[in-house]
């Protein structure tokens, strides 16, 4: 009997093709252009209804509506290459592949070819839920094999998929020693394009209102992990951006290079931490103050931040150290200088003015800063998210009439006193705080976190992060805010109280963390698992770098033992025949290689005629063995001992 | 050995040209309690072989023409009121017969067929409550022409499943036709045809194919095909449990005819098409008939070593 000549239109098969196809294109269809997903959609329910009906399309009209689909997919994309064009060409191939299925053989290479599109689903998401769905969707593609190999089709369909599970459980051990020793390639195996509609984040500019809007957002920004001591939450100052360049409206970042020598600044090293960071669709990374040895992959810059040469459109986990760097040997340069006091003329004409009066009373830059944030502190100044919209003159409108603004205002107003009364200042952004996962031992930076505040340089002492937004009175803090406010650096002791970290209180909370600590999990260490992670931990095994292609000849006799195995456990049930069996079979196995034609479905009679017909010296030497085997077998029930005896002497006499 | 048995193939050979597979069968159908249904086109033979195995075997012949409008007490009799008596009496029908040949069976309604293929299963006839013993032994051998020819009623399963076999006689071969036309076999050979055997003699030799060896061995083999017609996806279903008694107790008749006192798989093996044939139903898959399905079935199932 075989399978492969049976009719596909036998029960069930059919539908279930359908079915498999269906669930492996479903996360697809979320994500290609809706005119593909509806095409394949209509192609999956029209093969029913010709399933049904029994009826097949025309090959001439499947290879006019494949030449169409072609088309479309090259008039939406412009290309046919790429992950969009590339997905959608070959989720309508594969669909029209199922109209043209009539034999096992277009079934079984639907079914085989359903294993690799499923993984494409990994191109747009590579989040848990679409683990587990691809683990269904594994199991539903086996239960199609199973099926289709079965001679009932999809009968029984219980057992199949008993049948099919159990497959992928064996599978198990196979794909856990493979995930791990399998070598890795140091660049994705797939490198994604970028989506520049995904992904939010602080940008670089600044104008009044462009942080305020990220406290909305609750998506993640970024998880770090610690190694070692932790600093307090207060601290936790995560640089990004400097904004240097203002128009009197916005900051922008002004251009620099990175920096490709060694830091010739004395500096202590502070924490270690390890940041696995969300795409945002651009090129800059976050990293603990004060940031020196750029990560892999990215660049210090001059003015201490990090850049990546590539947009960070897949989630990226780099390893770095904070230290604490001592500016104080290495004055500013002129051109730094002229950077750092530029101020646009011709707008916020007031506030200058102001600061430059104001500056005669103070002339230490140290008093005058300490003037200017008690200043903060005493007057009404407000900390909002709702603040009245400034339409020119944004410093002017803040410092004098509205008085109520989030920390962009605030580290805006302030640079730009500080530069009108000569102290050279900067606005740098980035993300402030972090919330603590007990359950995953990291802490969790959201979007919500983003922050700005300033640096003044102070000669003999370099730059000092100065947080305008601590010196606000607690009580024109708005309600909302307040837990924000509350955990910055007061540089002023009297603004800035440290609340720690309190223990996640509601079930809610608790399970968002948990579902938090499995999701950093299964990105850093499933689908993060790289090169390097496979380099460390094999080094902790004893396998060194340049000892990696042993891994490869490891797998190699991994696979030849388990075939040894198997080998030895066939050979054992062999040796548990009957010795009638036994000695019969290698009597058809002499008689054969002595040329006599017999095989395992003639009876023994015939053997014995064949025998005679073919080499009368033949069967002088077998018929007797033949008669007795006849004996043994059929002309009594119970197995004499002498008789067996003589057999396997006759048998050995052949 | 088995001295009675030789000159009565002997015989029917004579008669039936050049068909001793055919013969044998249907002399192995006797010895084993069942009955034949012999599928051919209309002058092939079919009832010469009937009427010559009666003859042969000394026993007493009816035969019963099955047409359109028969009806059921045409075949196992009725109750006629005797003037004389002024009573009912039974009058035995052609049934009441130890070899009845049904001809065409497959013309007659399935009202008419049922009665005579209840008579076959149950050994008895009811008449209007009253039950009537079959004569011993009861032998029927059934002829149908071709279902597809005009004016048929196939058999349903159910009622195949109670002959034995179900054999083609098929075109003799060219020179013995040759013979048969120059009017020295046939039907001519008929009257020439002796008795054999008496009535005890055949009851003696049935009891002894009964008790023929059958070992565990070989039934594990008629398993393994009876399995096999059922896992196949080349029939409808498999064989039932009462075709594998069929098929061992024809495989003992035939090892029987062959001399022998045990069977081999080589019995199973020649008796199994005609004994599973009408039993089996192809899905229609492919072009090759029941029969060459069930020949590559026996083909692909080892023998147990």
């Amino acid at each position: 009997m075989n399978v492969k000549e049976l009719p596909i239109t036998r029960s069930g098969v059919i539908p279930l093709l359908i079915i498999v196809q269906a669930i492996v294109l479903l996360p697809l269809w979320f994500f290609i252009p809706s005119w593909i997903s509806a095409t394949t959609i209509a192609i999956l329910l029209g093969k029913y209804y010709m399933y049904r009906q029994g009826v097949h399309a025309p090959r001439w009209i499947l290879l006019v509506v494949v030449l169409l689909c072609v088309g479309g997919v090259f008039l939406q994309f412009k290309t046919l290459n790429g992950r969009d064009a590339g997905i959608g060409l070959i989720s309508l191939m594969y669909a029209f592949k199922l109209l043209e299925a009539r034999s096992y053989r277009d079934a079984s290479l639907i079914l085989f070819i359903s294993f690799f599109i499923v993984v494409t689903a990994f191109f747009y998401s590579e989040a848990i839920w679409m683990g587990v769905y691809l683990l269904i969707a594994v199991l539903a593609i086996l239960l199609g094999l199973v099926a289709l190999n079965s001679p009932q089709g999809a009968q029984g369909i219980g057992s199949l998929g008993k049948l099919s599970g159990v497959t992928l459980l064996q599978a198990i051990p196979i794909m856990v020693l493979l995930f791990f020793f399998f070598p890795r390639s140091s660049t994705p195996l797939w490198s994604m394009p970028t989506d520049t509609q995904a992904g939010s984040g602080i940008d670089d500019t600044m104008s009044p209102g462009s942080i305020g809007a990220l406290h909305t957002f609750d998506d993640i920004a970024f998880r770090v992990d610690f190694d070692g001591e932790v600093p307090a939450r207060s601290e936790m100052y995560w640089r990004g951006l400097v904004l240097s360049e203002f128009d009197g409206f916005t900051w922008f970042k002004d251009q620099h290079s990175p920096i490709r020598q060694e830091l010739d600044l004395p500096m202590t090293q502070t924490y270690q931490y390890r940041i696995q960071m969300e795409p945002n669709n651009r090129n800059w990374i976050f990293g603990l103050e004060d940031l020196a040895e750029a990560p892999d992959g990215a660049y210090l810059f001059s003015d201490f931040t990090w850049n990546r040469r590539r947009q960070t459109t897949q989630r990226f986990i780099y390893s770095a150290t904070a230290y604490d760097i001592d500016f104080s040997q290495k004055p500013l340069s002129e051109l730094q200088l002229d950077r750092y006091l530029q101020l646009p003329t011709g707008s916020n004409e007031d506030t200058r003015e102001w600061a430059q009066e104001q500056r005669q009373n103070h002339p230490s830059n140290e008093a005058f800063i300490r003037w200017i944030l008690s200043y903060i502190h005493q007057n009404e100044f407000y900390y909002t998210l709702s603040p009245p919209v400034i339409e020119i003159d944004s410093v002017d409108g803040f410092w004098f009439d509205s008085q109520q603004g989030y920390c962009e205002h605030y580290a805006g107003a302030f640079v730009y006193i500080m530069r009108a009364a000569g102290i050279p200042a900067r606005v740098v952004t980035g993300y402030q705080g972090a919330e603590y996962n007990p359950y995953g031992d990291y802490y969790i930076v959201r979007q919500s976190d983003a922050h700005a505040w300033t640096e003044v340089w102070l000669d003999g002492e370099g730059w000092r992060r100065i947080d305008p937004t601590a010196a606000i009175h607690p009580s024109r803090v708005e309600e909302d805010l307040r837990g924000d406010a509350s955990s910055r650096d007061g540089w002023m002791e009297e603004f800035g109280a440290d609340v720690g970290f309190e223990a996640p209180e509601g079930l809610l909370q608790n399970l968002a963390l948990r579902w938090d600590a499995i999701q950093s999990f299964w990105s850093e260490t499933v689908m993060g698992y790289s090169q390097d992670m496979q380099f460390g931990w094999l080094r902790k095994l004893g396998i060194e770098r340049h000892q990696y292609r042993y891994l490869g000849y490891g797998l190699l006799a991994t696979i030849i033992l388990a075939g040894l195995i198997f080998g030895y456990f066939v050979l054992r049930s062999a040796q548990r025949l009957e010795p009638v069996t036994k000695h019969y079979l290698l009597l058809l196995k002499k008689l054969e290689k002595l040329g006599i034609p017999c095989d395992r479905t003639m009876g023994p009679k015939d053997v014995l005629q064949v025998t005679r017909a073919t080499s009368q010296k033949t069967y002088a030497k077998a018929a007797p063995a033949l008669k007795t085997y006849i004996a043994l077998r059929y002309q009594q029930e119970a197995i004499d001992s002498t008789m067996l005896k003589r057999f396997k002497q006759q048998v050995s006499r052949v | 050995m088995n001295s009675p048995i030789l000159p009565v193939l002997e015989q029917l050979n004579k008669v039936v040209l050049g068909k001793p597979f055919q013969v044998k069968l249907a002399v192995v159908c006797l010895l084993a309690k069942g009955h034949l249904l012999i599928e051919d086109l209309p002058g092939m033979g079919k009832t010469t072989l009937g009427q010559a195995m009666a003859k042969v075997f000394g026993l007493d012949f009816q035969r019963i023409q099955f047409t359109s409008d028969i009806l059921p007490a045409d075949i196992v009799g009725a109750n006629i009121f005797d003037r004389e008596k002024s009573a009912f009496e039974f009058h035995p029908g052609p049934v009441f017969s130890q070899l009845v040949l049904a001809d065409e069976i497959n013309r007659a309604t399935p009202k008419a067929q049922s009665a005579l293929l209840e008579a076959m299963e149950e050994q008895q006839v009811t008449v209007e409550g009253k039950t009537y013993e079959l004569p011993h032994p009861f032998f029927v051998i059934a002829t149908q022409n071709p279902t597809h020819q005009i004016g048929t009623y196939p058999l349903p399963e159910s009622q195949l499943d109670r002959f034995l076999f179900k054999i083609n006689l098929g075109y003799p071969d060219p020179a013995l036709e040759k013979v048969l036309l120059k009017g020295e076999s046939g039907r001519t050979k008929m009257p020439s045809l002796e008795s054999l055997l008496d009535l005890e003699t055949l009851e003696g030799l049935q009891k002894s194919v009964s008790d023929l060896t059958v070992t565990e061995h070989l039934l594990q083999y008629v398993m393994d095909l009876i399995l096999a017609t059922r896992q196949s996806p080349d029939f409808a279903h498999g064989l039932s449990p009462r075709a594998g008694l069929a098929i061992v107790s024809a495989a003992k008749a035939w090892a029987f005819v062959d001399g022998r006192d045990y069977v081999l798989p080589e019995d199973i093996q020649q008796v199994f098409v005609s004994a599973a044939r009408h039993r089996l139903q192809s899905v229609k898959t492919s072009s090759a008939s029941t029969i060459e399905l069930i020949e590559a079935l026996v083909k692909d199932v080892p023998v147990p070593a």
